[in-house]
């Protein structure tokens, strides 16, 4: 098990993909981050209905979305899912998944060495993500004279918890890629669902006012998870957001969601014919 | 204690098919297929393209699940070799490389999972003439090199059985007699060889043993110096009866052809010649004919390919 574990781990690192994207990521997140920080103290924000505004003041929500910005904005959670769908598809792709099996044939041993690999690159990124969130956003705020509100113990929760919806994000791609295999077909599946598909049942979810709905969309989940303390400062009510009140509550839904594939594209995996 | 461990070695070498079938959807891909494979000798594994040579390795080595029967190594599945690439090295011709990663970075990978050290990679890619392209990215090597690195990949572990589907795909004439030169090198060490082709040429001067299939069937099986047969050779004279009078003595047998030439039991031209020479007929036409393996390869799997459509009408 050792062996095979160190194989997959070496198998993401000897192609170029995994800096490749993780650079790309970088890049947006600290973008991201920086073009949220100099929203603060704007009315651009601002509900033009309740008035409320994430922006309107540097409080600890707020800084919880700016470090966070790539996250939330359902943007780069695409690059672990990707990199996920990635990792087990293009065995199938260039056809390696014949000698991954044949040098290690009890198939789930293979599976279980893989989410161990899933969850270490996973961790790098994530970590990179949030490196790249505080330099970004952070330097922006310090440029304006806000405070960076970096020494709050909910700013590190939120951090340390983007770490973690990082990882899970890596996993639901990589249970997905099992199951769906081809790679083209299974990259734009995945990104066009999180990235299309969220928005527009978002809208269709505002619209007939099925709030309870929304809150299980991937997407709000991690939200939720990210973002604890309101950054309105109380302006919002929280029965009409699309988030759990529980930062927790929607970690377990999101990780239930990456179990299901995972077992699902295990199973499948482990019984298939590889021609 | 040794003698015990020889025997365990050989009996961990031996192939062993038996009635084995593999149907996908309404395809039967192989049909109650049996043969074995004997250790300490090379056993060609033939049958034109789709005759079920690859699906066949497939169930041998654990990716294709049977629909009956079993393929076992040293009467172990391939699922239940503790250390399968230290006991079973295979290449087979869908293993392809990740293009983007480095020769040597694929046998490393390979390597982890069975904890064989790294300097045994280099050795391998210097054994296979990889070395230079070694950190080059696998997806510029040309097919020859491919099948050089699929070879290091299933020597890597030091296996007791080599199973390599059609390994002389791509390789040039140099690379064809270095790779006969490697398997009879393996096969001397008392290990088991299993190679399949499509091409009886490529494989005639290799192997020791043939098994032949067709749709998914066993045609022959045995070794090649067997189902090879008596060479012949067609003779023209101005009498051929004259002719075989004279070869009787030396043993050769010969019957008249209905267009006046004679067939000899022989392939030794130079015999027959000798033998016309010394009775004062003259040569008109002198050459070997092939009811070589060829021949008989051709003939078997047509036949069998009339008898199953006639079984399928």
């Amino acid at each position: 098990m050792g062996g095979a574990i160190v194989s997959e781990i070496r198998k993401v690192f000897t192609t170029r993909l995994w800096w490749g994207m993780l650079l790309g990521m970088a890049l947006l997140a600290g973008l991201i981050a920086l073009g949220f920080a100099a929203l603060v103290g704007t009315d651009f924000g601002e509900d033009p209905g309740t008035g409320a505004n994430p922006f309107a003041e540097m409080n600890v929500g707020t800084a919880q979305l700016i470090y966070n910005a790539g996250l939330v904005q359902s943007f780069t959670t695409l690059f672990p899912l990707a990199l996920g769908v990635l990792l087990i598809t293009s065995e199938y792709r260039h056809q390696t998944i014949s000698a991954t099996f044949l040098s290690t044939p009890r198939r789930w041993v293979v599976l279980v060495s893989k989410s161990v690999a899933v969850v270490v690159i996973g961790f790098v990124y994530a970590v990179t993500h949030a490196i790249a969130s505080v330099a970004g956003g952070g330097a922006m705020l310090a440029g304006k004279g806000h405070p960076t509100l970096l020494g709050d113990g909910e700013v590190w929760q939120s951090l340390g918890i983007g770490i973690l919806a990082f990882v899970v994000w890596t996993m639901l791609g990589f249970g997905f890629g099992m199951l769906v295999r081809n790679q083209v077909a299974a990259v734009l599946i995945a990104v066009g669902f999180s990235l299309i598909g969220q928005i527009a049942l978002n809208i269709i979810f505002a619209v007939t006012d099925w709030i309870w709905a929304a809150r299980w969309l991937p997407g709000n989940l991690t939200t939720g998870m990210l973002i604890t303390v309101d950054p309105t400062g109380g302006a919002t009510d929280a029965s009409t957001q699309p988030y759990f009140e529980q930062w927790w509550l929607s970690a377990l839904i999101l990780v239930g969601y990456t179990a299901v594939l995972a077992i699902a594209g295990s199973v499948l995996t482990a019984k298939r014919d590889i021609t | 204690m040794t003698g015990e461990t020889t025997t365990g070695a050989v009996g961990s070498s031996r192939i062993e098919v038996d009635r084995l079938t593999k149907r996908f959807g309404d395809l039967t891909a192989v049909d109650d297929l049996s043969f074995t494979v004997e250790p300490g000798r090379i056993t060609g594994f033939l049958g034109p393209n789709g005759a079920g040579k690859t699906t066949t390795l497939r169930m041998l080595l654990g990716l294709v699940r049977p629909t009956s029967g079993t393929a076992t190594i040293g009467g172990r599945l391939y699922h239940d070799i503790p250390s399968p690439m230290a006991a079973v090295g295979s290449a087979l011709e869908a293993t392809n490389f990740h293009p983007g990663r480095t020769g040597r970075d694929h046998l490393r990978v390979l390597a982890d999972t069975t904890g064989i050290d790294h300097r045994r990679v280099d050795e391998m890619l210097e054994q296979v003439g990889l070395a230079a392209a070694a950190r080059k990215r696998a997806g510029g090597y040309s097919m020859g090199m491919r099948q050089r690195l699929g070879l290091a990949a299933a020597l890597l572990g030091d296996p007791q059985v080599l199973i390599l589907d059609e390994p002389a795909n791509g390789l040039d004439p140099e690379g064809i007699r270095w790779l006969r030169g490697l398997l009879r090198h393996v096969s001397d060490q008392g290990k088991t060889v299993l190679v399949s082709s499509h091409m009886l040429q490529e494989v005639e001067q290799t192997v020791d043993d043939i098994v032949i299939i067709s749709h998914g069937r066993l045609v022959q099986q045995g070794p090649m110096a067997e189902l090879h047969g008596a060479g012949s050779s067609l003779v023209r004279t101005t009498h051929p009866e004259a002719l075989l009078t004279a070869l009787r003595p030396v043993d050769v047998e010969g019957t008249v052809q209905p267009d006046g030439s004679v067939l000899a039991t022989t392939a030794d031209l130079q015999l027959i010649g000798d033998v016309a020479h010394a009775a004062g007929l003259p040569v008109h036409e002198l050459r070997q004919v092939a009811t070589d393996l060829e021949s008989l390869f051709f003939s078997l799997t047509e036949s069998l390919a009339e008898t199953t459509e006639e079984t399928d009408d």
